[in-house]
């Protein structure tokens, strides 16, 4: 699936979000992902638990998350989430804190998490300009001019 | 210039949790590693980049490594990689 396609398709963007800590800021696109029947309560749950085990591994860069677990905890179908931040939140991560960007990913097998989830998150965030195009987004439509000039 | 090249094992590929391993190993070390796979290479220091290699299993991956202590850089990002025999 398109990352631009599932955003459209649920509904799945957050633009200048307010979260008090990282697990609300998680929230805000898990429950976009549940909402559309991309994922079930358990996702959440299984995103913050890898956290508890293994550190925000998930931060990719600078002010970026992808938040994301293993597809046998409540992946329902292949689908994203954006979520952008009016004010970042900390993660504990030495290098990539603040974050005020989270592309939540959600992908029903390995292969799809790989080769066509990960490589379009990669794909946008290899370009620098995508950080601070995503962050001035205000509309929905903003976004789709951002991911329709990089692919 | 010290490199090795091995046989990428892990049938999940260069996923996010190994890639942020080498991100944070590399970090510690001293010496300029990079990681090449078909003719593309990225910094160990760089995760997006990292990924972007697209490596999966049964990929050529190559290390390369430059500077202080290079040798030892390579065998410990092969280790990391559960690379046992070089």
């Amino acid at each position: 699936m398109k990352l631009r396609d599932s955003l459209v398709q649920h509904n799945s963007i957050v633009l200048q979000g307010h979260a008090n800590t990282w697990q609300e800021a998680v929230a805000l696109g898990t429950q976009r992902l549940e909402t559309a029947g991309v994922v079930t309560p358990a996702y959440y749950d299984a995103i913050l638990a890898n956290v508890a085990e293994l550190g925000p591994y998930f931060l990719l860069a600078p002010g970026l998350a992808m938040p994301h677990a293993r597809p046998e905890y409540g992946v329902l179908q292949n689908g994203f989430a954006l979520v952008t931040l009016k004010e970042p939140v900390r993660f504990g991560h030495a290098d990539n804190d603040p974050v005020d960007l989270l592309i939540t990913l959600a992908a029903v097998d390995a292969r799809a998490h790989n080769e066509v989830g990960l490589m379009q998150v990669i794909t946008l965030f290899d370009q620098a300009d995508s950080f601070e195009q995503l962050r001035a987004c205000r509309t929905v439509d903003d976004v789709l001019r951002v991911l329709d000039q990089t692919h | 210039m010290h490199s090795e090249t091995f046989v990428f094992t892990d049938e999940a590929g260069l996923h996010t949790r190994p890639a942020a391993s080498l991100v944070q190993l590399a970090r510690t070390l001293k010496a300029e590693i990079l990681l090449q796979r078909a003719g593309k290479s990225a910094p160990a220091t760089n995760l997006i980049k990292l990924m972007g290699l697209g490596i999966v299993q049964g990929d050529e991956v190559t290390i390369l490594a430059e500077g202080e202590d290079a040798a030892d850089a390579v065998r410990q990002v092969r280790e990391l990689f559960g690379v046992t025999h070089g």
